[in-house]
């Protein structure tokens, strides 16, 4: 137990971090780049916590700390096995309250990048809940560790669901061309969006954050392989250069275009997969 | 028992009718607190007591049956003639609909109406009984305060208080006598005495508006009265009783079921739903007071609350199916035009016909979890919803708006209100709160009907952008806004403030008791089987569980590194503008000539073209028409 939460609070950042090194650099040779250090997210945070500790108000700073909280903790409940729903739930706290967090500073583009940051969770949730649907109508429960007693992949009956992973991932990472609420380099229109008015420690915390949940989303991805893991962790890396390689060629899109995107597109595999198991059942 | 049904019927309806003919103001603040204080008890000692049921003897020489024939005439004959003096036909029609089969039912046709036990309390009545009596009466101490500014803001001369409270007092004292009957003429009789105290009501300030509101909200609900008739002419002749318990017991079919329609289609007209939605939204001219008993304890909790007693009868069955679907679709329907507003009073009201449809959905989901579900959010929703509501109606006082918008940064202005306001959004819309452990019960139990849980699914993230926003508006601050410290509210406003917010965290902690010792007898009552428990701040149900605690510790510790993180902190920083506030760049010359830049400006996104409500209203009233129309017809298949 105290080994899992161990390794949930501690390895599983770290993971994160390490694939978001390991994008830069993919990303800068797909750029004809050398590319930075496969460690400089690390260098980055731990630059960041040494500097000075400033917020613009004291909102922020309650808004960074739920959002760290919230996201630590949905990765900890995934690998305690809960509720799939619930993770997600909880996950959402901190979603929400990064956008509060951007909304009380009086920056334009801080203001500008919660709104857009509004439409990307509305984007992706609904997909995320019809995920964790498809998986209790094959396993019968929403409980993970009801989830991991099968003895064939779900990808069998979800092939589906796992596009929609990939749409998914794209919006919550904030992945080209979904990088709408904050761009990746600051000096775009909107410099850094929802993270403009972050700076020092705090910035370090939600880089953090983001971490986790990139290591959530991958292993409810690499669940769809269970019992099959290493397939799972494969297949979960697979999406990551996935989604590199769209984030590469592609470019920022608008709000309206993500979505209709993810409602049509999105929403209709949902459907599509989750109906034909409605039937077939 | 009798004692504590008089206190918590007959005493508001007494001291309301003292009330009215008092003028003093003084006096009449003792009875309004006094009327509290005693129907809080009555509503403690009732659920001490636990279930019971009463046979209703006489009064003196005459039996209560006779009395309420009476009175119920006498009504319909008071809202019939409120129709002609408005010359309204379609009003008319419908309050002669109304009387006129009732008399003949009642008086030519022999009909036996008597039943055994008139009052029936059983768990649901009696978690009603502790929403009406709780969070009403607050209500009522709020519009002590409110009410005295809202005439001087107004400039009401003479006072219409009087008026005023007599009717709120009523209200709920007939509210509480609904949830206790179990004769579908008595609740008919109480039904109607809330659309008259509502259509009253949002007429209060006598205004054009105000009164244009009132006349739609009667008509709406008279529609419903209608339905209501006809059901208890044809449930009598199906199933041969008017006996509610008796009605739930039968097995229904064929043109018993019709009734049962009939009922649910009266409370979907006193729920606001889709496409009856219209009065609810008028309601918000009333002033506030008005606004938060409707909104939830009284009004529109009484259609929920009768479909939630009607469910047993038609548990399973397509009809279900159906009725499920339409509280589905009102749901996403209604959090899909919330996106669209600005007007805070607006957006509560259709977050409340969301939130309503997703407890009629619930309600009739085929799995008895659902139903505990729905219980649980129409608890939850009552408080969070009346908190937020008298929110409004203090900001709106403080500031002179309700719009969102010019709410921005009101932490600095009202820090009082604005922390109330904060603390009601975060029930209403993050785990571990016990609205969102609803929908999180309804998404589980929903599952296994793919359409359902889709309108559940985007309903609930819709759900998330219009709360969050509205957030986060609140909580703006830079370290050059000025900041008040102490915010000077009336001790009757701040009080219930306090009482209900502190009330809508502390019932969230302690949901697994609440679950146990309330809503888990309330449904195995009518159901032999319910696959949830709560036990140590978990809820288990059959396909998942959701633990409280890791959430409340979570949020605990983010919390306090947030305090310790804020007292070492170096200090407050300027927003990043990088010369957007500079006065020397607001002109600027293209081709030699001058032009002024437009100031800066950010607003949330309302999608004004694509959500407009003129353009989508009708849209959605055909669909929702349609499915209702679906519900008839698959009792007929």
């Amino acid at each position: 137990m105290i080994l899992k939460v161990l390794f949930a609070l501690i390895c599983m950042p770290l993971i994160g971090g390490l694939i978001v090194g390991a994008d830069r650099k993919l990303t800068a040779r797909m750029q004809g780049r050398f590319g930075p250090p496969l460690l400089q997210p690390f260098y980055d945070v731990v630059k960041l916590c040494l500097k000075q500790r400033v917020s613009v108000n004291e909102f922020q700073v309650l808004s960074v700390f739920i959002y760290f909280a919230s996201s630590a903790l949905s990765v900890l409940l995934l690998l305690l096995r809960s509720d799939l729903l619930m993770i997600i739930f909880v996950m959402s706290i901190g979603a929400a309250f990064l956008v509060v967090g951007a909304m009380s500073v009086r920056s334009p583009y801080s203001q500008v990048g919660a709104q857009r940051e509004l439409m990307q969770m509305l984007s992706y949730e609904p997909l995320l809940i019809l995920v964790t649907v498809g998986m209790y109508l094959v396993t019968g429960s929403f409980k993970v560790s009801k989830i991991m007693m099968r003895s064939t992949p779900m990808i069998a009956e979800l092939p589906l669901l796992f596009f929609v992973m990939i749409i998914i991932l794209g919006i919550k990472m904030r992945k080209s061309p979904f990088d709408i609420s904050a761009s990746e380099h600051a000096h775009q229109e909107i410099v850094k969006g929802v993270l403009t008015d972050y700076s020092g420690p705090y910035l370090a915390m939600t880089e953090v954050a983001h971490w986790y949940d990139l290591t959530l989303l991958l292993s409810i991805a690499a669940l769809f392989f269970y019992p099959y893991w290493i397939w799972g962790i494969i297949s979960a890396l697979a999406l990551v250069v996935v989604e590199i390689l769209i984030d590469n060629v592609s470019a920022r899109l608008t709000v309206k275009w993500m979505l209709s995107y993810s409602y049509i597109v999105g929403i209709t595999l949902a459907a599509v997969n989750i109906g034909v198991l409605y039937f077939v059942r | 028992m009798q004692f504590e049904l008089f206190i918590a019927i007959f005493l508001p309806i007494i001291i309301g009718i003292i009330v009215y003919m008092i003028k003093s103001e003084k006096l009449r603040n003792i009875l309004v607190i006094a009327c509290t204080a005693l129907v809080m008890l009555s509503s403690v000692l009732i659920v001490h007591h636990g279930n019971f049921s009463l046979e209703m003897g006489q009064l003196g020489s005459l039996p209560w049956n006779s009395i309420i024939e009476v009175l119920d005439l006498a009504l319909g004959l008071f809202i019939l003639y409120i129709s002609i003096s408005l010359k309204n036909k379609n009003l008319i029609l419908l309050s002669a609909l109304q009387v006129l089969p009732m008399f003949i039912f009642e008086n030519f046709t022999g009909a036996n109406l008597e039943i055994n036990k008139v009052i029936y309390a059983d768990h649901l009545s009696i978690i009603m009984n502790i929403i009406i009596s709780f969070v009403g009466t607050l209500i009522w101490i709020f519009a002590i305060g409110y009410m005295k500014d809202d005439e001087e803001h107004k400039k009401v001369y003479p006072s219409r208080q009087n008026r005023f409270f007599a009717i709120i007092l009523v209200f709920i004292g007939a509210m509480n006598a609904l949830v206790f009957s179990n004769s579908l003429i008595w609740v008919y009789f109480f039904w109607e005495i809330t659309t008259l105290s509502s259509y009253l009501l949002i007429g209060h300030d006598g205004t054009e508006e105000a009164q244009e509101s009132a006349v739609r909200a009667l008509l709406l609900n008279s529609i419903g009265g209608v339905a209501f008739v006809a059901a208890i002419i044809i449930a009598y002749y199906q199933i041969g009783t008017v006996d509610i318990q008796k009605i739930i017991s039968s097995k229904s079919s064929g043109l018993a079921m019709v009734a049962i329609g009939l009922l649910c289609l009266a409370a979907f007209t006193k729920s606001a739903q889709i496409p009856f939605h219209k009065w609810l939204l008028g309601a918000m001219v009333a002033p506030t007071p008005v606004s938060a008993l409707l909104h939830s304890s009284t009004m529109v909790k009484a259609g929920v609350y009768f479909i939630i007693r009607l469910a047993p009868t038609f548990y399973g069955t397509r009809m279900a199916f159906v009725i499920s679907l339409y509280g589905g679709f009102t749901f996403v329907a209604a959090s899909l035009m919330a996106i669209g507003q600005s007007n805070g009073k607006k957006i509560l009201a259709y977050s409340t016909i969301s939130n309503l449809g997703l407890i009629i959905s619930a309600a009739c989901i085929d799995n008895t979890t659902a139903v505990a579900a729905a219980i649980m959010l129409m608890i939850f929703h009552a408080v969070s919803k009346a908190l937020l509501f008298l929110c409004v109606g203090t900001i709106e006082h403080g500031i002179g708006s309700r719009d969102i918008e010019d709410m921005r940064g009101l932490i600095n202005r009202m820090p009082f209100t604005a922390t109330i306001t904060v603390i009601g959004l975060v029930t209403m819309l993050l785990p571990p709160f016990g609205v969102l452990l609803s929908k999180w019960l309804v998404i589980e139990t929903a599952a296994k009907n793919p359409i359902l849980v889709f309108m559940i699914a985007i309903g609930s993230a819709l759900t998330v952008v219009y709360y969050t926003r509205w957030l986060g508006l609140l909580l703006s601050r830079s370290s050059d806004n000025e900041t008040i410290k102490y915010e000077k509210i009336s001790g009757y406003i701040r009080l219930p403030l306090t009482i209900l917010s502190v009330t809508a965290i502390t019932i969230s902690t302690f949901i697994t008791f609440i679950l146990n010792r309330l809503i888990v007898p309330a449904v195995t009552q009518y159901y032999n089987w319910l696959g949830l428990v709560g036990m140590e701040g978990t809820i288990e149900e059959t396909y998942g569980s959701f633990s409280l605690w890791p959430v409340f510790l979570a949020l605990g510790i983010a919390f306090a590194g947030c305090y310790i993180s804020l007292k070492s902190q170096s200090g407050f920083a300027h927003p990043y503008m990088p010369g957007e506030t500079s006065k020397s760049y607001k002109v600027i010359k293209i081709n030699g000539k001058e032009d002024a830049l437009p100031d800066l400006k950010v607003r949330n996104y309302y999608f004004g073209g694509l959500l407009s409500e003129e353009r989508l209203t009708p849209w959605l009233k055909l669909i929702a028409t349609a499915l209702i129309i679906c519900a008839f017809g698959v009792i007929l298949l």
